[in-house]
């Protein structure tokens, strides 16, 4: 074994240490992952102060009540499958869940922009918060329908769901699942 | 142990690991198509749990077989510099499952999944999304190996006339 090593040409080790640096850096290229997560992303006082002086309505009221079962069904499925938006696959939406791969959108409307704890958000997105972005249904569906175009370079490594009312379900399901 | 036995052990590890690999690559191209909180996602995840530490413990063994009955060049045609570098991507491909399967276990452990100490709360998030980029890596780092093993192979056909399917040593 040991002359195994020490007869093992440099530039062969040398291919290694390159092809492990290329697997390094592909989970961030194709799902956007991080190595590490930022505890506390933003102090809840300065998050109150972002949407103090906005006259924002409860978006959580705005949920039909004449949705049937089947309503239901369809928006669970939207953010849930592979075919819809696939967001669940990254996203929790539950109060008591933690951050996974991507933040919990547990009411997340009228909430800033990249004010997650324990996630590690691009400086995109935080540029996009100072610059007063709110999640509202329009923001929302204006970023999933292309969210590199809407937001560059920002981290969420998926195409954008180009049916309108895939992406109207999906709004209503954050709103369901929040109320 | 003698060489025969130790020769046809290793064998037998290199084909069980094989096996295992394709039945969790499998697993792992599923899983992400589930939803998360479905039955059918938890049998999926418990599987990968159990076949993750089968082939950890399957890529062990060979790494420790591999030391002391390290594979032989047997093809005449094939120059030893040649070999000698097949011979690292395959002995790193191994490493690489190893290391796969640790940043598994610490993956699930910082996830509560496992428990080593009953009634113990593990949950941190911090390091379940650090090893879960390790995880990651890793897994790119094998399938990466694989091709440039496969790519190599090829390329000693072309040139050297020596055909091998081998990827697993």
């Amino acid at each position: 074994m040991r002359n195994y090593f020490i007869n093992a040409r440099a530039t062969h080790w040398l291919l290694v240490v390159i092809l492990f640096a290329i697997a390094c850096y592909l989970p961030y290229l194709i799902f956007g992952a991080f190595p590490f997560s930022t505890t506390v992303n933003l102090p809840e006082d300065k998050i109150e102060n972002l949407v103090k002086d906005l006259d924002l309505p409860n978006y959580y009221d705005l949920y039909s009540d004449q949705a049937t079962a089947e309503d239901k069904l369809l928006e669970k499925q939207a953010f849930d499958s592979w075919e819809g938006g696939k967001c669940r696959f990254c996203h929790s939406l539950r109060e008591d869940d933690r951050a996974r791969m991507a933040p919990s959108l547990y009411r997340i409307l009228g909430k800033p922009a990249a004010v997650g704890e324990n996630f590690t958000y691009s400086k995109s997105l935080i540029e996009m918060r100072n610059n007063g972005l709110i999640w509202t249904p329009e923001t929302i569906d204006a970023f999933i329908s292309d969210p590199e175009n809407y937001i560059p370079a920002n981290r969420m490594r998926v195409e954008g769901i180009k049916d309108p009312e895939t992406r109207q379900l999906i709004i209503n399901y954050l709103i369901r699942e929040s109320q | 142990m003698d060489n025969q036995f130790g020769q046809r052990l290793s064998s037998l590890t290199s084909w069980l690991v094989l096996i295992l690999f394709v039945i969790v690559f499998f697993n792992m191209s599923e899983t992400p198509r589930v939803p998360t909180e479905s039955p059918e996602r938890e049998i999926l995840r418990s599987f990968h749990l159990v076949m993750g530490s089968l082939l950890l413990v399957f890529s062990s063994l060979r790494v420790y077989l591999w030391m002391y009955f390290p594979p032989q060049n047997t093809q005449r045609l094939l120059p030893d510099q040649a070999y000698t570098q097949i011979h690292i991507l395959q002995f790193m491909l191994y490493i690489s499952f190893i290391a796969q399967g640790l940043s598994g276990i610490f993956t699930a452990w910082s996830d509560g999944l496992i428990q080593f100490l009953p009634g113990t709360d593990t949950v941190n998030h911090s390091l379940w999304v650090t090893f879960g980029y390790l995880h990651s890596v890793f897994a790119f780092f094998y399938l990466i190996l694989i091709f440039f093993i496969l790519l190599f192979r090829i390329y000693h056909l072309l040139k050297y006339r020596v055909i091998s399917i081998n990827i697993f040593a």
